[in-house]
């Protein structure tokens, strides 16, 4: 404590005598109370949505600043980036459930490969150097020969070989712990029935248990990062207790402090196999400060964080407009796709039902009314997963997203009345209390909605939560109706989600659809290991899914989230990766590891400041 | 007295039980426990009630809820204020690193609030109906009528605007390692929090003035050619106060609870923001602990405050029947 006392450092250094150290003190008192009395008198990966028809985009705006497009990368510096309402679960990526772990060893992680475009699903080397594929069932991948662990104690500086995959998929296999006990895996589903062989020290071989064309992208995919297995196997048992020992870096960030309600700082890893990369000399992620907006303005605006993003957009733009030289405007595409869920089980068996509330859902109104106009509708597949979407200009030609309300408002009517709607009774679209929290409006906005489009008066809203009501009710079939907020879109290629939703032998089907043509063409598009021919079936499948109403599993949209960020921060964005190329999207959660290459802090931007300058890690 | 004293401490102590015990249940009975929010906050659509049962399990929260309360007793009785779910830190570590920082603003928004409410509160009361009473009263309408956020926003917009100074609400510094940052940090929450704070005690100790003014006692030291300073003072002043130290004892004991909104807004890591922090995690043990330590001031200030009422007017004698 005695190095971190002001004053005892003063009294130290003979500058300060014991009556002033008083006499400061009570000073320092009267000098607020006086002040009184005057006083009365990524995270912010960024993405540039352009417009696309049918849905409901943003103004292209975001341009990458000329300063900073035309100089090449500074080295060094700290950025300093939000942290919102954050927990991590476990230290053990592989026990882990929170996606805040996942999120974090984007950084510190490798995986086989990764993404070199997370949007469109291209794919790189990142662990492995190359690999091959005779079929969608065998996998051989050699591996780099300059990857090593982190140079601290318990890894000091290892090799890493084969055997660090091999040890990686077969524990997530098993399930269990050293001592034998089961534990919760989080994936251990996609590692069962997986056979490695490890031929060399930089060879290993996959055989699934059943050709999956979706393998790549799994490897490339959110918490595909290989972690260490001294250091998790020390802290097996205490796999709850935050500690940056516990998660060795193979990436270009190393973990230097993990603790929970301060911060987390990581320090760029020396060691580090790509040369040049990372540019910053570290990143400091301030815990949960943010969570009250003003604390998060003053923050942004004294350049003590990088970037900020009002709950109220048009607060965010007031600010840009006010500082037009000095910040730029980033729109990201939020990964959580709005959604309604109809229980074909019990209330809308009858598929013209389910139909009827698609047409009648007004997604581009919603989009207005919540979003401020920040937002675009999505398919089956939403319009992040660019490579597996439909075309916006095909999308706005199906039942529910056309741009003729009348038209849709008419055939809903029909359909609805055709399938029994009126005798339904009472129907009650619930809202997800954590989704109404940030729009409450909603509980009023949908009955409306709907009762206007249908001309009925028989919907209504009311709160509903994933953990109480929905969650436990899925399996059962029991669930209610619902609108909320999903998951985050953590894998720009579709096909297993939307093979578990909508395969009769998929594990999340709850509406328990069973369409023979769907699942042909669904197991067409898993089983391939060609791209292009996995892309048509799986547009063959969305096309299905569209004109029966999802089944009830309606996406609706993804919203965009406005934030502002100073011009000295050249940022990761989508233009940088594509060359300038960007036909909308957003960085999905697994772009995390691109970051390293793409950011840096450019010190010769006028807005760049000694803030700035004289952060420390 | 001494009598007095010990029966009601022995009182606060059942009234602790009472609290913890209110506490333990009503926490209890909030939906959700800490496993379930933290596996299964975000919406996979994975069925993870495996993993839940397995969290619980390992966190302990799978006990009968009779067995966890006679733990939490137990720990109670032995001054352990239990253990964080999140972080396995101690309540009582993890208070002690929030306690300063509340008591730093704690300390500044009293200092504020006593310095600006005490003299307004006798100046508009010996000065009543004149323009300088009209004035102090605006004023102090004006502080009981903003909200401390609204005063602590303006304040705060101004300053960046005007790049009057530099808040630092990510180092967290404070008065014993850099006063300047930690001045310039806390000079806003502070002066917000006294405003708000200070002007129910002035309009309270202008009316409590305004009645002990029209004193026939009052009137025979004005007869006997005392100094009105004197008689403000030593007479009038002294005996408006003990309402008003009431409301100055509740002031200081919710300091001690943190201040939940000027904590959050300048991202002050005090005690407000931490039981906030614990109650939406469902992170009991810290929530509990806390809760029962903010208690056990407000019971000890309250006795204070009684005590003291013996000091100010010697015809109180406190007996216990």
């Amino acid at each position: 404590m005695s190095q971190d006392n002001y004053w005892l450092r003063r009294a130290q250094a003979g500058s300060i005598s014991r009556r002033r150290f008083v006499g400061g003190a009570a000073a320092a008192g009267v000098g607020a109370a006086a002040l009184g009395l005057v006083g009365c008198g990524d995270d912010d990966s960024t993405a540039t949505p352009t417009n696309a028809g049918g849905g409901t985009t943003p103004g292209a705006t975001g341009a990458a600043s000329p300063t900073a497009a035309a100089a090449a990368p500074i080295d060094g510096g700290v950025l300093v980036r939000t942290l919102g309402a954050t927990q991590f679960d476990s230290v053990d990526l592989h026990r882990a459930q929170r996606d805040e772990v996942g999120w974090l060893t984007g950084y510190t992680l490798n995986k086989i490969i990764r993404f070199s475009d997370p949007d469109a699903g291209d794919i790189a080397a990142d662990l492995a150097e190359k690999w091959e594929t005779p079929d969608a069932q065998t996998y051989t991948f050699s591996l780099r020969k300059d990857v090593k662990w982190q140079n601290t104690p318990i890894t000091n500086g290892r090799q890493f070989t084969a055997d660090d995959i091999k040890w990686h998929i077969e524990r997530q296999a098993a399930g269990l712990l050293l001592d034998g006990t089961a534990a919760s895996f989080r994936f251990k589903a996609d590692w069962v029935g997986v056979k490695v062989e490890t031929p060399d020290q930089f060879t290993v071989k996959l055989t699934l248990p059943k050709p999956n064309g979706a393998f790549l992208p799994r490897l490339a995919a959110f918490f595909a990062g290989v972690p260490n297995r001294e250091a998790t196997e020390k802290f097996e048992k205490s796999h709850n207790t935050l500690t940056p020992e516990a998660q060795p870096a193979t990436n270009a960030f190393m973990i230097q402090q993990w603790t929970t309600g301060k911060d987390i700082i990581l320090k760029k890893n020396p060691d580090h196999f790509r040369k040049g990369e990372p540019h910053v000399d570290g990143i400091i992620y301030p815990w949960g400060l943010f969570q009250d907006p003003n604390a998060y303005r003053l923050a942004f605006e004294q350049k003590q964080i990088d970037g900020w993003s009002s709950p109220d957009a048009s607060v965010t733009k007031s600010v840009l407009d006010a500082n037009k030289n000095t910040m730029k405007e980033s729109l990201s595409g939020v990964s959580n796709t709005v959604l309604l869920h109809l229980n074909m089980n019990k209330q809308f068996k009858d598929v013209r039902l389910v139909r009827a509330v698609n047409m009648a859902y007004d997604r581009r109104a919603q989009v207005q009314a919540m979003h401020q106009g920040l937002g675009q509708v999505s398919g089956p597949v939403t319009w992040l997963q660019e490579g597996w979407a439909v075309k916006p200009e095909d999308l706005i030609k199906q039942e529910g997203y056309r741009i003729d309300r009348a038209l849709e408002i008419k055939d809903a009517r029909a359909l609805w009345v055709a399938g029994g709607g009126p005798a339904l009774g009472e129907v009650d679209i619930k809202v997800e209390a954590s989704f109404a929290a940030l729009w409450p409006d909603m509980y009023a906005f949908v009955p409306k909605m709907l009762n206007d489009a249908l001309g009925v008066s028989q919907f209504k809203s009311s709160r509903t939560t994933y953990n109480e009501e929905i969650i436990p009710n899925l399996f059962k079939g029991e669930y209610p109706n619902w609108v909320a907020w999903t998951n985050a879109v953590d894998n720009p290629d579709p096909r297993v989600d939307i093979y578990g939703k909508f395969n009769s032998a998929g594990t999340q089907n709850w509406s328990k659809v069973n369409d023979p043509t769907l699942d042909k063409h669904l197991n067409d598009a898993l089983l391939t290991a060609d791209t292009s021919k996995a892309k048509a079936s799986m547009l063959q499948a969305q096309d299905i899914l569209l004109k029966n109403g999802h089944f009830g599993a309606c996406n609706l949209y993804n919203y965009i989230s406005r934030s502002a960020r100073w011009n000295y921060l050249h940022a990761l964005t989508k233009d940088e990766v594509t060359g300038g190329k960007s036909t909308g999207g957003f960085w999905n959660t697994a772009s995390g590891n691109l970051e390293a290459k793409y950011t840096w802090i450019n010190s010769k931007d006028p807005s760049y400041s000694d803030t700035v300058k004289n952060r420390k890690l | 007295m001494t009598n007095y004293i010990i029966r009601r401490l022995l009182l606060n102590l059942l009234v602790l039980w009472f609290v913890a015990s209110l506490v333990f249940v009503g926490t209890h009975a909030l939906p959700g426990d800490f496993a379930a929010q933290r596996v299964a906050s975000t919406f996979t659509g994975a069925d993870q009630t495996e993993a839940i049962a397995f969290a619980r399990h390992e966190l302990g929260l799978d006990k009968p809820l009779w067995r966890q309360y006679l733990e939490f007793m137990g720990e109670l009785a032995r001054g352990d204020l239990g253990t964080s779910l999140e972080n396995q830190q101690s309540t009582w570590h993890e208070l002690g690193a929030r306690v300063p920082a509340t008591l730093e603003l704690g300390t500044l928004i009293v200092l504020i609030s006593f310095s600006l409410s005490l003299p307004i509160g006798v100046i508009s009361a010996v000065k009543q109906n004149t323009w300088i009473d009209y004035l102090l009263r605006g004023f102090s309408i004006l502080g009981v009528a903003m909200p401390v956020f609204v005063v602590a926003i303006l304040m705060s917009l101004l300053v960046v605007k005007f790049s009057l100074f530099k808040i630092d609400v990510i180092g967290h510094p404070h008065f014993w390692t850099d006063p300047v940052a930690s001045a310039k940090l806390y000079v806003i929450p502070a002066i917000a929090g006294g405003i708000s704070g200070g002007a129910g005690v002035m309009r309270l100790l202008r009316s409590q003035m305004l009645e002990v003014l029209r004193q026939d006692y009052i009137r025979t030291a004005r007869a006997k050619g005392l100094h009105d300073r004197t008689i403000w003072v030593r007479h009038a002043l002294k005996n408006a106060m003990l309402p008003v130290l009431t409301v100055m004892g509740l002031t200081i004991s919710g300091i001690v609870g943190g201040q939940i909104i000027l904590e959050s807004m300048f991202n002050i890591d005090g005690v407000g923001r931490f039981l906030l922090a614990k109650l939406t995690t469902r992170d009991f043990a810290p929530f509990q602990g806390t809760v029962l330590v903010i208690a056990f001031v407000i019971v000890t200030v309250n006795l204070a405050v009684d005590l003291a009422y013996a000091w100010l007017d010697p015809r109180i004698r406190y007996t216990f029947n």
